[in-house]
């Protein structure tokens, strides 16, 4: 939990920044929007994690992002003209049929990482790669649109509460994050996803189904990409195959930020929602953030970040994280060998060591 | 015969490790063309001295000395330097590298402008390659030899750094009778042309063979020399194993009934021949034999982990035949690994999960794990086998070796074994926590549990065992009773020299 404080930590530090800088931070609209951000990127990061929490990565969950919100826009968006158009079945129909497709293409990746021993960064490369031109086909290169479609209140609209209105997709996270937590803290399924990530073959030897739950955490994978697909077409409106691109980089950043390791064995629900809330308010943040100066000649001068900088501090900040985890694990370890070593120095009774 | 001058000298040489003095004043000379032998058990220290000689290891006392001028070899390049050449037990190749490419590793010819130059390199290790009989064309990729042909290529790699003195860790223990055959013709040209070789084996008829002396070790100590044309098999056993035992095993109170495991014709994968032998309820059954003598595979079958290519299991008066490891555990069959980091405990997490890791699933009645029971559990355990711990919530990766293997003897204890695999249950861990690990092994057999039990150690094989299967080169080459279990005994059927039935 000491990774998660710090990064809860940082994420506060970093709202306050925003904050007092640009009282826009914290106004409705923008809190809404953020929220809405964090919970849609939660939901896939979640995904990722239980997959990078056995020692796997899935490359392939942007792409399945776009995919889920192509088919539900295939098969529900309304007749329109021109060379792509949904077909107007029910809402439900392309929902249904796009997550079993989502599952499916799972299903697939995790037979064939599992029973093939096949690298999960490979297959899920090609999948990403396929699935992406599986998008691209049904939509013909162009877009499809939901016009103003009913669904489409799932991404812009939430439950009123009166005083304030709780976004749709925070809802569906707020779900998936309970259930998630149930599943990889309070589950047998979690245990043995963690001695897997821990030592795979220790798990073997403890006779944990190995090869079943790797498979499984692709589905789980597929499945939440799916998921946030969902809020994604809804929230977005018009899809086209690059809907979701690099959303996969998101999600492990996420993960990797709030505390798993991609050694594996490591990482929490709470932790990863961390990550994914310190992403986009970071995001948000080089949008809002502000210095208000006054110059020589009594004018405000307003000084602003510049938006073309954001992949570099995004970078930064990745590897600036990874680097201070790095650093603390050298000198926990190195703290560890240093009393091992006291401990069985002291244990030798003081006989001549030449008796060995 | 006059002797040739001496070329090496190593003197008191002593190294500690934290705990441990693994050399205590150890002293090995070697002449310019002499094959020399360095022999005793595992641990005796052979290996240390050598990575000293090789330069992996700096000795705390002692002095080397190279042509009569005392040297100081801080690093495998320095040894390099002085023509010393270590060939490890497995061979340190690149099999994406092709022969010449593996010939040169780090010292590779350059052109101007740091351009390999293939050609002067391909031409310099045909030279060598025909030095030790390998006629293959240097561009040959190393994946494509055979394990015979990749020891040449390693002392082709020796040759090409102008090495005077070569050391063969184990070189025939991968080797068939005819690559050995190749590989001892090479040796006495390497001797005839002045280089000296220091050759490691526990194969006495090779050692009595092809060697000028032997140097015997026996507990990081020097015990003597012996000269090979005056010495014979019982000499250098006696010599090796003479010494007092040191570790007290704890008596038996009961006595071994009906037969519980019947193990007919199991062909292990990578072994020569079927295996076939029982063990009785309340039982120690020991597996002796030399590394790599196919004990482990053996053990993997029974556990599920590897599927035997033919033959039969019962356990229990019934068929057994573990598909992968929860099959066996179902069946009361467990298995405490040899590579206890690798294969026993997931370091990460806690001593309370790991002990309930096989058995999870029966902490969750409807909905939650029960934690308070895992710890109830756990801590059980943490008495029973004395873990030394602040809690149950420690981890795993805190723990010294002896404490985690007491953790994975817990992890199964704690779920009523009916046959307890162990392989080597205490290697690389210290006497006191030996001493406990006997008492328990030996208690659950006067219980009523069937154990087997591989070990690599002679005095522990003996020491624990009612009986003692042999292995030797992939082959069970017999199985000794109680009255017939003595260092000698085993050590005979273990280097393949006579075989019981």
């Amino acid at each position: 939990m000491r990774k998660e404080l710090g990064m809860f930590c940082a994420l506060v530090a970093m709202c306050l920044i925003i904050g007092i800088s640009n009282a826009d931070f914290i106004n409705a609209a923008n809190l809404t929007n953020t929220t809405r951000q964090v919970a849609m990127l939660g939901i896939f990061a979640i995904g990722v994690g239980f997959v990078i929490i056995s020692g796997g990565i899935d490359l392939s969950i942007g792409s399945m992002i776009g995919l889920t919100g192509v088919v539900i826009a295939s098969i529900s968006a309304p007749v329109a003209d021109g060379v792509t158009s949904g077909a107007g079945y029910p809402i439900w129909v392309g929902i249904c049929v796009a997550m079993g497709v989502a599952l499916s293409i799972g299903l697939a990746q995790g037979l064939l990482i599992t029973r093939l021993n096949l690298q999960p960064f490979i297959v899920t490369l090609g999948g990403m790669l396929l699935i992406k031109g599986i998008s691209q086909t049904i939509t013909a290169g162009g877009n499809i649109s939901f016009g103003n479609h009913p669904f489409r209140a799932l991404g812009d609209e939430g439950l009123n509460l009166g005083f304030m209105e709780i976004p749709w997709p925070v809802l569906i996270f707020l779900g998936v994050a309970a259930v998630a937590t149930y599943v990889l803290h309070f589950s047998v399924f979690g245990r043995h996803l963690y001695a897997i990530g821990g030592n795979r073959d220790a798990a073997l030897y403890s006779g944990v189904p190995v090869k079943r739950i790797e498979c499984t955490t692709y589905v789980i994978s597929a499945g939440l990409a799916g998921v946030a697909g969902i809020t994604y077409a809804a929230y977005i409106g018009q899809m086209s195959h690059s809907v979701g691109e690099a959303y996969e980089l998101y999600a492990i950043t996420a993960a990797v930020l709030g505390g798993c390791s991609l050694r594996g064995g490591e990482g929490t629900i709470l932790g990863i929602f961390i990550g994914a809330a310190i992403i986009r308010v970071m995001e948000n943040g080089i949008n809002m953030f502000k210095l208000v100066t006054t110059n020589a000649a009594g004018q405000e001068v307003i000084w602003r970040l510049n938006e073309n900088w954001k992949n570099v501090i995004i970078g930064t900040v990745i590897l600036a994280a990874v680097v201070l985890d790095q650093v603390s694990h050298v000198l926990k370890n190195r703290k560890r060998t240093a009393t091992a070593q006291a401990k069985v120095v002291a244990a030798i009774p003081p006989v001549p060591p030449a008796t060995g | 015969m006059t002797n040739p001058p001496l070329l090496l000298e190593m003197t008191s040489i002593t190294k500690r490790f934290p705990g441990v003095v693994a050399l205590s004043e150890v002293s090995l000379t070697l002449r310019k063309g002499e094959v020399l032998s360095l022999v005793g058990e595992n641990g005796a220290g052979k290996s240390t001295l050598m990575k000293v000689l090789g330069g992996v290891y700096q000795p705390d006392e002692g002095e080397i000395r190279i042509d009569g001028k005392a040297v100081v070899l801080d690093g495998v390049m320095a040894a390099k330097r002085h023509g010393i050449s270590l060939i490890h037990q497995e061979l340190m190749l690149a099999p994406n590298l092709d022969v010449a490419g593996n010939i040169f590793l780090g010292a590779e010819h350059l052109r101007a402008g740091g351009i390999l130059d293939r050609a002067s390199m391909n031409r310099k290790a045909a030279e060598m390659m025909k030095r030790v009989g390998l006629d293959l064309p240097p561009t040959t990729p190393l994946r494509n030899l055979t394990t015979g042909q990749m020891q040449m290529v390693e002392i082709a790699k020796s040759l090409a750094m102008d090495a005077r003195i070569i050391i063969m860790d184990e070189p025939t223990s991968s080797l068939t009778p005819v690559e050995a055959e190749k590989l001892f013709a090479i040796i006495a040209d390497l001797k005839a042309d002045g280089i000296s070789i220091v050759y490691i084996s526990h194969r006495f008829e090779e050692i009595l063979r092809i060697t000028d002396r032997i140097t015997v070790m026996r507990d990081g100590r020097y015990v003597g020399d012996l000269i090979t044309k005056d010495t014979d098999h019982d000499k250098l056993v006696s010599m090796m194993i003479g010494r007092d035992f040191t570790t007290r095993f704890p008596a038996r109170v009961g006595k071994p009934s009906e037969v519980a495991l019947e193990v007919q014709d199991l062909l292990v994968p990578g072994a020569t021949e079927g295996v076939s032998f029982s063990a009785r309820t309340g039982e120690i059954l020991g597996f002796a034999g030399l590394v790599g003598s196919g004990r482990t595979e053996l053990m993997r079958c029974l556990f599920g982990v590897d599927q035997p290519l033919g033959g039969t299991i019962r356990f229990e008066g019934q068929s057994f035949t573990p598909r992968r490891p929860s099959d066996a555990i179902n069946r009361g069959v467990y298995l405490v690994p040899e590579d206890r980091k690798q294969h026993g405990v997931v370091l990460p997490m806690s001593i309370a999960q790991n002990v309930t890791l096989p058995d999870i699933h029966t902490y969750k009645p409807v909905w939650w794990l029960q934690r308070e029971r895992e710890q109830v559990v756990a801590n059980e355990q943490l008495v029973a086998q004395a873990i030394k711990a602040p809690s149950v919530a420690q981890k795993v990766v805190n723990l010294s070796g002896g404490n985690q293997q007491k953790v994975v003897l817990g992890k199964w204890l704690a779920m009523r074994p009916k046959l307890l695999i162990l392989d080597e249950p205490t290697r690389g861990i210290d006497i006191g926590a030996k001493a406990e690990i006997y008492k328990k092994i030996s208690a659950l057999a006067d219980q009523g549990l069937t154990i087997l039990m591989v070990s690599s150690e002679m005095e522990e094989v003996i020491g624990m065992s009612d009986r003692v299967a042999v292995f030797s080169q992939r082959r069970l080459s017999g199985i000794l009773e109680k009255d017939q279990l003595s260092e000698h005994n085993i050590m005979e059927l273990m280097t393949g020299l006579v075989s019981h039935g």
